[in-house]
């Protein structure tokens, strides 16, 4: 299933992984053409789309983040520390993602976030950590809970039209809570949020999504019918193999059955 | 299994069925796959075997009169509709000059006559007027005459005095009258255009020709069991025509048109596995052959029927559980509602069966286990009252 325009080689994740991980805007953007080029090795731009996107928290998204979505027990320790939502804001950065969607032309002519199925890839630069897998959209979506059974149910689906690339898809599960509330996207503890030590907290458990995400990601991640995550060094090692898998499975996804 | 991935609106369909929840996203992959099977099915349906599909686009270019001749539920209507649709779509590739086709679509009835077909004639306000019959009718309008199951009606008697025009030669059919002009002799022609349609004569009482283009054809379906049982056609009409023969479909492709037909996918084992075996019994039979079509109203029969009464039986109709066999929803009453099925989908043509092929069949139903012996009894004794 491997598309023979490819090269094998010319995929440089590092490349990927510094804009997804970027911690500024301006450093994300200035890396945006390195990792499309890099991207592009593997995606031939004549039929995959890539787009790219960065993500920068709103002027209160950090206050929310100190006092709602990090749950009492973290802003406890976080005054228990003396980290003030100021120094929270500071230790977290400006930007909350930063990611590129990848679809075949094929399906999407003209690319429309709202409509279809695409690889994504997207990274959270104050945990140094990437997620990528397969999603749809969370257009019409009430809430996250409700996208996430559906997109367990969307993953069956495509278990059952795959052939090649089924054992593939196996090992991508769908996302689920702790995927886009606590832990599921760090392949080992998250210790540091910037120069926030973590080590204390929740007895070295390391930090959860929901300290640095707002609500719109959540209803994103749910999207995932198929998702991985993996802290900056994993993703070096894996990521070039991780993407290269997700391009199969999307191209047989994509392919009329018997074609 | 389709994929809906490949498609966005096929993907929007899927996604809004798994965000309405389980039940309906069971819901949405059971149309999906019964839809599935139907498109196998329309395929399988009509999949012709290359020598019968070579004959019938042969014969079509190459002959003005065609039949399709085959049992009944054999697809043969559809076929020609599929058939006018490829002549239109490519008339070149059938040796036609015209750039595109249009076919008249007549089923005959017991009372046809010459009058219905050809030239007849009505009163109008107390005048003696002619009418045109669909023949002349559809050479006026240019258009194809396809004659579905041409031996509903004694069409020795409809075609009878257009047998020299089939054959080729310019033929008198009658008189044309009306109230404002003076009677004019009305015939039928070949042209040397591709275009059929219709001259009038300037002169006084001159002629009315009907003049079919060398693109013309005539077009019929022929039942070969009911043949023998309605409407022969003779030798001098049926030699005017080009036989093309339509077998029944195969058992194996019978198991696929057959799953389509089940909506209940529960059931579909089952269901698959006793009416084939109904089918194969009569495939197996001289003279007792049935296309597919015939058939295929059996799974919903039982169907309904279960859910009708299974439910007395102890059978939960919302359970998502398989049925393994009928055991699991009372043997008795899908014994039962398989020779019910099966009695009022084919039961008017065995009613019409010799003594010795209702017996050999019924021979071979019981053999393989199609129905009981019990049950096949039942469906003979109920076949009395359908000669009546």
């Amino acid at each position: 299933m491997s598309d023979p325009a490819v090269s094998q080689l010319g995929l440089d994740v590092d490349r990927v992984s510094d804009f997804l991980l970027a911690r500024s805007g301006e450093e994300a953007k200035m890396l945006q053409d390195s990792m499309v080029d890099s991207l592009a090795s593997q995606f031939p731009q004549d039929r995959w789309d890539l787009i790219p996107s960065i993500g920068e928290y709103g002027p209160d998204a950090h206050q929310n983040l100190y006092m709602v979505e990090g749950q009492r027990d973290f802003r406890d320790w976080l005054q228990a520390q003396d980290v003030s939502i100021q120094e929270y804001k500071d230790a977290v950065g400006p930007v909350q993602y930063s990611t590129v969607s990848v679809q075949l032309k094929s399906l999407l002519p003209q690319a429309r976030s709202n409509r279809g199925w695409r690889i994504r890839l997207i990274g959270f630069p104050s945990l140094r950590t990437i997620a990528c897998g397969l999603g749809s959209h969370y257009q019409g979506t009430q809430n996250h809970n409700q996208m996430g059974q559906a997109s367990a149910l969307i993953r069956s689906r495509a278990l059952a039209v795959l052939d090649d690339q089924r054992d593939a898809l196996e090992r991508w599960p769908s996302a689920t809570p702790a995927h886009w509330e606590e832990r599921g996207l760090m392949d080992s503890p998250v210790l540091r949020i910037g120069n926030i030590d973590l080590s204390s907290f929740d007895g070295g458990g390391g930090a959860k999504l929901r300290m640095v995400r707002n609500t719109t990601v959540k209803k994103d991640l749910a999207t995932f019918f198929a998702i991985r995550g993996a802290n900056e060094e994993s993703f070096t090692e894996r990521g070039a193999e991780w993407i290269r898998e997700l391009h199969d499975i999307a191209v047989e996804l994509g392919s009329p059955k018997g074609s | 299994m389709s994929n809906p991935f490949s498609d966005l609106d096929s993907f929007e369909a899927l996604r809004a069925a798994a965000l309405n929840g389980q039940d309906a996203f069971a819901l949405y992959s059971r149309r999906e796959a019964a839809a599935a099977r139907r498109r196998v099915a329309q395929f399988v349906e009509v999949r012709l075997t290359r020598r019968v599909q070579r004959m019938i686009d042969v014969a079509v270019a190459s002959s003005r009169a065609v039949l399709l001749v085959g049992p009944p539920g054999t697809g043969k209507t559809q076929i020609i509709e599929q058939l006018v649709e490829k002549v239109d779509h490519d008339p070149h590739r059938y040796g036609l000059a015209s750039d595109s086709v249009d076919a008249a679509w007549v089923t005959p009835e017991e009372e046809w006559t010459f009058d219905r077909v050809v030239l007849g004639e009505t009163v109008v306000d107390g005048e003696l007027t002619s009418v045109e019959g669909d023949l002349l009718e559809a050479i006026r309008y240019n258009r194809w005459l396809v004659l579905d199951e041409t031996n509903r009606a004694d069409m020795d008697r409809v075609l009878g005095g257009v047998l020299t025009w089939l054959s080729g030669k310019r033929v008198r059919v009658g008189t044309w009258r009306d109230e404002k002009a003076d009677p004019r002799p009305v015939f039928l022609d070949w042209s040397d255009q591709p275009r059929s349609g219709l001259t009038i004569s300037d002169t006084v009482g001159g002629p009315i020709v009907y003049a079919a283009g060398y693109d013309w054809r005539l077009l019929g379906t022929y039942n070969a069991v009911d043949a023998q049982r309605v409407f022969r056609m003779g030798q001098a009409l049926s030699r005017r025509f080009k036989h093309v023969p339509v077998p029944p479909a195969s058992l194996s492709d019978f198991r696929q048109i057959l799953a389509a037909s089940v909506t209940d996918e529960r059931l579909l084992e089952a269901l698959v596995a006793r009416v084939s075996a109904l089918y194969g019994a009569h495939l197996r039979t001289a003279d007792a052959q049935l296309g597919p079509g015939l058939f295929t109203d059996i799974p919903a029969y039982i169907e309904h029927g279960i859910r009708m009464n299974g439910e007395q039986e102890g059978w939960d109709p919302n359970s998502e559980e398989p049925v393994d066999d009928e055991a699991s929803i009372g043997p008795e009453l899908f014994e039962e509602l398989l020779a019910e099925g099966y009695l009022i989908s084919v039961g008017n043509i065995l009613a019409k069966y010799e003594d010795y092929v209702l017996q050999q069949l019924g021979e071979e139903i019981t053999r393989v286990g199609a129905v009981s012996e019990a049950s096949w009894q039942w469906i003979v004794e109920s076949l009395q009252s359908m000669r009546a």
